[in-house]
């Protein structure tokens, strides 16, 4: 089931470091996930050479 | 599959038109919690995070196959696991929409809760998603952050005090 959105607007200091630390959160793990695209996902090395005839 | 303290899972998820994604499943710190939430001793919360990884060209783009992956293994730890999820959208990554007037995130936020609700159809309601919609003013700068919370109905409680949490923010 999923509620009715829970709304708020906030412009407090407190509370624009609580979404901010989330924020950056968020963008951390991005980053990381990135950094670790080589780990799950290798790349081929793409064949050199002219195939044409 | 679980989580120990402080540890992630990561899944690649490769989608049927060849973009690959991977899926991160990680314990979301106690220090980060508020001191009324930690005095019921809720249960784990994990936070979920996808990125596109290859093949982006054309940009993060939704399918019906990637969304039914995603349920799948998220319903599965879900199941697993007691636990509650915490998904924060994305707001730095763009996503194909064809409605390009509402934000990414916002769009994230939509797809998240229409394949929640999908999933838990089936499920008869046993699980809760909670949207939440913040509106950030800093500087004079607005921007809008979307989350949501999932768990069991069994955890109500911790949702509740979260949500409580969240509403008194909105006084200031």
């Amino acid at each position: 089931m999923t509620t009715k959105p829970i709304c708020i607007k906030i412009s407090s200091p407190g509370a624009l470091s609580l979404v901010n630390r989330l924020q950056s959160l968020k963008k951390a793990s991005q980053e990381d996930l990135s950094n670790k695209k080589e780990t799950y996902f290798p790349t081929t090395k793409e064949q050199s050479g002219n195939k044409r005839k | 599959m679980a989580i120990k303290e402080n540890d992630e899972i990561i899944i690649p998820i490769n989608s049927s038109d060849g973009r690959k994604y991977l899926l991160k499943l990680s314990d979301f710190k106690k220090e980060n919690l508020t001191d009324e939430l930690l005095a019921l001793n809720p249960p784990q919360i994990v936070d979920i995070d996808l990125k596109l990884v290859a093949n982006s060209d054309n940009g993060f783009k939704s399918s019906f196959g990637l969304l039914t992956q995603l349920s799948t293994i998220i319903f599965t730890f879900l199941e697993e696991n007691n636990c509650i999820l915490y998904f924060y959208c994305d707001d730095m990554n763009d996503i194909q929409r064809k409605d390009m007037s509402i934000t990414p995130q916002a769009y994230r936020s939509m797809l998240f809760s229409k394949m929640f609700d999908r999933t838990t159809l089936r499920r008869e309601n046993e699980y809760i998603n909670i949207p939440i919609f913040i509106k950030a003013l800093e500087d004079g700068n607005e921007r809008e952050i979307y989350m949501h919370l999932i768990a069991s109905h069994k955890h109500s409680n911790c949702l509740d005090l979260l949500k409580d949490t969240l509403n008194s923010f909105n006084k200031e």
